[in-house]
């Protein structure tokens, strides 16, 4: 069977989407985001996201799928990544492969604002799509690795809730790694 | 941007090495407490293990320890030494992130680098007087009991001069401290174990006293020696039920000379040297089965050093096509590629006095810094009488 890769990112009035529920071919899935954007997308993409999965195995996934948590611009960004990872090239038998996933990958996070890669992070941890959360969440660590308390804090938007003498009680504890 | 979610802060935490972790519990409060909670802290070590992330070669310097990161050399971290004493410390195992630590029989600790932690054994006195032992024969082991999640470390020594009346031939204690007890306990050994010390006197070479960790166990080689002992023998510490015992091993070892003992992605392995020429490493593939002792490989002795007089493997690459291994010392480090014979030195900046270890990245031991530690450390380089002498007398220490 061929599958067609043109993804519809456009919007759909009610009546065209039950028709098209009606008359899809048998391996694609539409997702809904949120904000009422549709996604018709193969359903070897869809299986990525285990939520989808199993609803696809347990037979209660419809054609359309609504996916609440998700607005339509952080859900486009999750299909996009869900698309070129379908099939993961094996490490030893195809090494160009990886290297250009790899690659790929690089530039997909390197667009993106941090605040945008967290919302990617709860988005796929809520469609529970491993890899996606995998990949954006040691982005983020490797981001943050080198970063001090302060930096850390405003990346996060977290409230410093130590005192003052709190803090210096802390820093004192592991001078080592707070002084220079 | 609203505030960050706790759970995603946890699996964002998880994917850290443990010294920005400890830089962390200044950020807020639920972050100071995630941190510093034993669930985390095992979650994390789970992770660093499943994962391989953030290993490190721990050098172990005449002056410093230094880390550096197995994925990115260039990464490097030097730790003045904790048991500073103007002496030599020797690092005699490494286990889930934490050393041990000695400077002599009565003053040994234990010891996270990523965190800083230490943790310094309470003296135990030696049965013996200390001009009966010498440190040629002192064994060491730091050990791991998974039974009751509990650090351990072996002490051994014998005495170089035969007692008299009860105690015929060579004395020897055997002791082991228990972190979670924070005490030492004396370890009674079973007649078969103890004719093995009672005989001989046995003279270790040069970091052969150190205890190998597998199968909560901890293992050292009594070593052969021509003309006096005829055979080597594997004695075996077991961790959870704290006995000296003995492990099987094939009998075409039994005349080796200078026979080592390591640990290779947890199985017992031994190396047998043929100095100028290879070294031969066997390896137990299956613990409980002395007929599953296999020769594994052999390494040629590289072009660049004149002989092998010591060779330990640490750790298997990713993929599993090749051993690191340190070759006489940390200087020749080298990945030994399994299929083509071949070594590759990893480029690391040390110099022959430098040995080499595993570290892994972990929080074990907690964070909780030790404000007497500092004040201790300032004490030490107080000299005692007036600064000439003080100066004259740190050079001039004497070490067992």
């Amino acid at each position: 069977m061929s599958s067609s890769k043109k993804s519809s990112d456009g919007k759909s009035s009610e009546i065209e989407e039950a028709v098209a529920s009606l008359t899809m071919p048998f391996n694609k899935i539409l997702l809904t985001s949120s904000d009422g954007e549709s996604f018709e997308i193969d359903e070897a993409v869809a299986r990525k996201f285990q939520i989808i999965a199993h609803m696809i195995e347990d037979d209660c996934a419809g054609k359309a799928i609504p996916i609440d948590n998700v607005t339509g611009d952080i859900l486009s960004k999750i299909i996009e990544y869900a698309k070129k990872h379908v099939v993961e090239p094996d490490e030893d038998e195809d090494e160009e492969a990886k290297k250009k996933l790899d690659s790929w990958d690089a530039k997909f996070v390197e667009k993106l604002d941090l605040e945008t890669i967290f919302k990617i992070i709860l988005a796929a941890n809520y469609l529970n799509f491993e890899g996606l959360l995998g990949f954006a969440s040691q982005t983020v660590a490797d981001y943050i690795k080198d970063k001090t308390p302060e930096e850390v804090r405003e990346i996060f938007n977290i409230e410093n809730d130590f005192t003052p003498e709190e803090e210096e009680a802390i820093r004192k504890e592991n001078a080592w790694t707070f002084n220079g | 941007m609203a505030e960050c979610p706790m759970d995603l802060i946890n699996e964002l935490f998880l994917r850290l090495a443990a010294t920005t972790l400890v830089r962390c519990r200044a950020v807020s409060k639920p972050c100071f407490s995630l941190i510093d909670s034993p669930e985390f802290i095992s979650s994390h070590l789970r992770r660093r293990l499943e994962t391989g992330q953030h290993l490190m070669i721990l050098l172990r310097g005449p002056r410093l320890l230094r880390t550096v990161e197995l994925d990115s050399p260039e990464n490097v971290t030097d730790i003045p030494h904790p048991l500073q004493a103007g002496g030599f410390t020797e690092v005699f195992g490494s286990f889930n992130g934490v050393i041990g630590l000695c400077n002599s029989p009565v003053d040994i600790a234990i010891f996270n680098p990523s965190t800083r932690k230490i943790h310094r054994l309470p003296i135990e006195p030696l049965d013996f007087p200390e001009r009966h032992i010498t440190r040629e024969y002192v064994f060491y082991g730091l050990g791991y009991d998974s039974v009751s999640d509990d650090f351990k470390v072996v002490r051994m020594l014998q005495s170089k001069l035969k007692g008299g009346k009860e105690n015929f031939g060579y004395p020897v204690e055997i002791k082991v401290f228990s972190l979670k007890k924070n005490s030492w306990k004396r370890v009674c050994l079973m007649f078969e174990v103890q004719i093995l010390f009672i005989h001989y006197y046995y003279h270790l070479l040069p970091r052969r006293g150190y205890g190998v960790l597998a199968n909560n166990h901890l293992h050292w080689i009594l070593p052969r020696r021509q003309g006096i002992i005829a055979f080597n023998t594997i004695i075996r510490f077991d961790l959870a039920s704290d006995d000296l015992g003995v492990l099987s091993f094939p009998r075409a070892l039994y005349t080796e000379d200078d026979m080592d003992i390591g640990v290779l992605d947890g199985c017992v392995c031994l190396m047998c040297y043929d100095e100028f020429s290879h070294v031969d490493v066997w390896v137990l593939k299956e613990y409980e089965d002395v007929k599953s002792w296999t020769k594994l490989f052999r390494v040629p002795k590289p072009e660049s050093v004149e002989s092998v007089d010591f060779m330990r493997p640490l750790i298997y690459s990713k993929d599993r096509s090749k051993i690191l291994l340190e070759i006489n010392n940390a200087k020749n480090l080298m990945w030994f590629d399994l299929e083509s014979k071949s070594l590759t030195t990893v480029g690391i900046e040390c110099d022959s006095s430098f040995t080499a270890d595993i570290l892994v990245s972990s929080l074990v031991l907690g964070c909780k810094g030790d404000p007497t530690e500092a004040q201790r450390r300032k004490d030490q380089m107080v000299p005692k009488s007036n600064k000439r002498d003080g100066f004259l007398s740190k050079g001039f220490k004497l070490k067992l």
